[in-house]
């Protein structure tokens, strides 16, 4: 037997579709080469295999291993492929029964010493894993999180020895039976709210039918201290539910208002691209118009001020270079405004 | 969000210097087909001296969870899924007005020239708020509450 398939997962979001990990062992000079979009978590499962392999005191087949990640067009992504590699590797190389490994799927990033370790995606996996109808084996470490899936079998494993020794029959892996943990978040309480009585009663009404909400006021009334009580009225969701937004559960979050990402994502245009040096002799002759003010850009510079939304190209001149914008009432166009 | 820039437009200290532009630009930040599909729009205007220095405490999240939890039940038993899911037919089984609240509802359409989506969205709100009042028919009243959340949509 010189090829074997093993069943594993990639992350695609909150999505964990099917991954087939093909090893193949073909003549040639020894060398270890994994195709099918890897990416360099992926590629460095080579050394960790190799070490967790000849530290369990397996044989390393000295062949022209290829391992190949399927669907090739699906980026594949974090470590949790070191395991089923492994595990082909074995089973291409006849120390497995390639049998065995029908009707379960493995993930698990290895250590040197051949030590399971947790890996990111665990419920994601093993909801999909459920679906398939198939068994998860998966480091130890994760099995809390996956027996969240109720009704996924979760085979939790500490080593690839463990795995090995499962997979031969000589001990199985025992079914996680621990509880899934409750996932309830503490939320401080609206009566630290002085006020807002309307905009309580409005969240009451969101809440209860599950509407949209927008909340708008000056700074420091209380739009954030209410928005942050809000998840504790929503009422219990029901298990599709958590379980459907549990995986972004994991992913890590900041609070910030709506504004900040916008800021964020202009700041560098602003702070890079400084008003030219000609922009306050311009704005000078441009106030002798009233509602337009035309100006000439130095285009050759090809330089943008910070204001860049005012400017537009004047389509009625064919002269390059010439600008029109927007007189702005009650502001000043001093350079010094952006300095 | 803030209603300007600098987040004190309206204020009777008169201290917002916000051009009608720049206000204009910074609510444009949410577009109106954004806006149109936000079934509550809220004003939380600053708290008066007295509320705030004043030591009543508000009313729990308990308290309101219990109610919020009551009206939900209501509905999955009704339609199986939240009013803020339901379609255009079963709002026509579900969300009938009487003759009042039709009244007030058309009327309001008029006036805040609101979009047929806005329309469908007043009947959903409308339905939870009646709903929290335990209440199998909407009335009026529930209409009229429903449509002040939509007050501030001209100015998106």
């Amino acid at each position: 037997m010189t090829v074997a398939t093993v069943a594993s997962r990639a992350l695609c979001g909150v999505q964990a579709p099917e991954v087939t990990v093909e090893v193949h062992l073909g003549p040639g000079l020894p060398a270890f080469h994994i195709v099918g979009l890897p990416d360099a978590e992926v590629r460095e499962a080579r050394d960790r295999v190799r070490a967790a392999l000849n530290h369990a005191h397996f044989e390393f087949p000295a062949r022209r291993i290829t391992v190949n990640l399927a669907p090739a067009e699906l980026p594949k992504d974090s470590s949790r492929f070191d395991l089923p590699i492994a595990l082909g590797i074995l089973a291409a190389s006849g120390q497995l029964e390639a049998q065995a490994l029908d009707g379960q799927e493995f993930a698990g990033e290895l250590s040197l010493t051949g030590e399971l370790r947790p890996v990111r995606g665990a419920l994601a996996m093993a909801l999909s894993a459920r679906g398939a109808g198939r068994a998860f084996v998966l480091p130890e470490g994760n099995a809390p999180q996956a027996a969240l899936a109720q009704g996924a079998q979760i085979l939790p494993a500490r080593s690839l020895l463990e795995v090995v020794a499962h997979l031969a029959n000589e001990a199985r892996l025992a079914p996680y039976c621990g509880e899934a943990p409750v996932m309830r978040g503490d939320y401080a309480d609206f009566s630290d709210v002085k006020g807002q009585q309307q905009a309580k009663r409005a969240l009451e009404v969101a809440a209860a039918g599950g509407h949209s909400v927008l909340m708008i006021g000056p700074p420091g009334t209380g739009k954030s201290m209410l928005a942050l009580r809000f998840p504790g009225i929503l009422p219990p969701m029901s298990e599709v539910d958590a379980l459907e937004v549990a995986p972004c559960t994991r992913c890590p979050r900041r609070a910030s208002t709506p504004r900040a990402g916008v800021s964020a994502r202009f700041a560098r245009r602003t702070t890079a691209l400084r008003p030219p040096p000609w922009w306050a002799a311009a704005t000078c002759r441009g106030r002798e118009r009233s509602r337009w003010r035309t100006t000439v850009c130095c285009s050759s510079t090809s330089c943008r001020s910070s204001t860049a939304t005012f400017w537009k190209h004047c389509a009625s001149r064919s002269r390059r270079g010439v600008w029109q914008f927007r007189a702005q009432r009650g502001r000043s166009n001093s350079p010094h405004a952006f300095s | 969000m803030n209603p300007c820039p600098c987040g004190h437009c309206g204020d009777r200290s008169g201290r917002c210097r916000c051009t009608p532009e720049r206000i204009a630009r910074y609510r444009g930040r949410i577009s109106g087909p954004l806006a149109d599909r936000i079934d509550i729009k809220l004003e939380v205007p600053a708290p008066r001296e007295a509320e705030l220095t004043g030591t009543v405490p508000g009313e729990s999240s308990g308290d309101i969870a219990k109610r919020v939890g009551r009206a939900r039940e209501a509905q999955l038993a009704r339609q199986a899924k939240p009013n803020a899911l339901l379609g255009t037919r079963e709002i026509d089984r579900h969300c009938a007005t009487g003759r009042e609240g039709g009244e007030l509802l058309r009327h309001a359409l008029a006036r805040l020239l609101l979009s047929p989506r806005a329309y469908h969205r007043i009947l959903r709100v409308a339905r939870s708020i009646a709903d929290l009042a335990g209440t199998s028919a909407i009335g009026a009243e529930h209409v009229a509450e429903a449509i002040q959340y939509r007050r501030i949509d001209a100015s998106f």
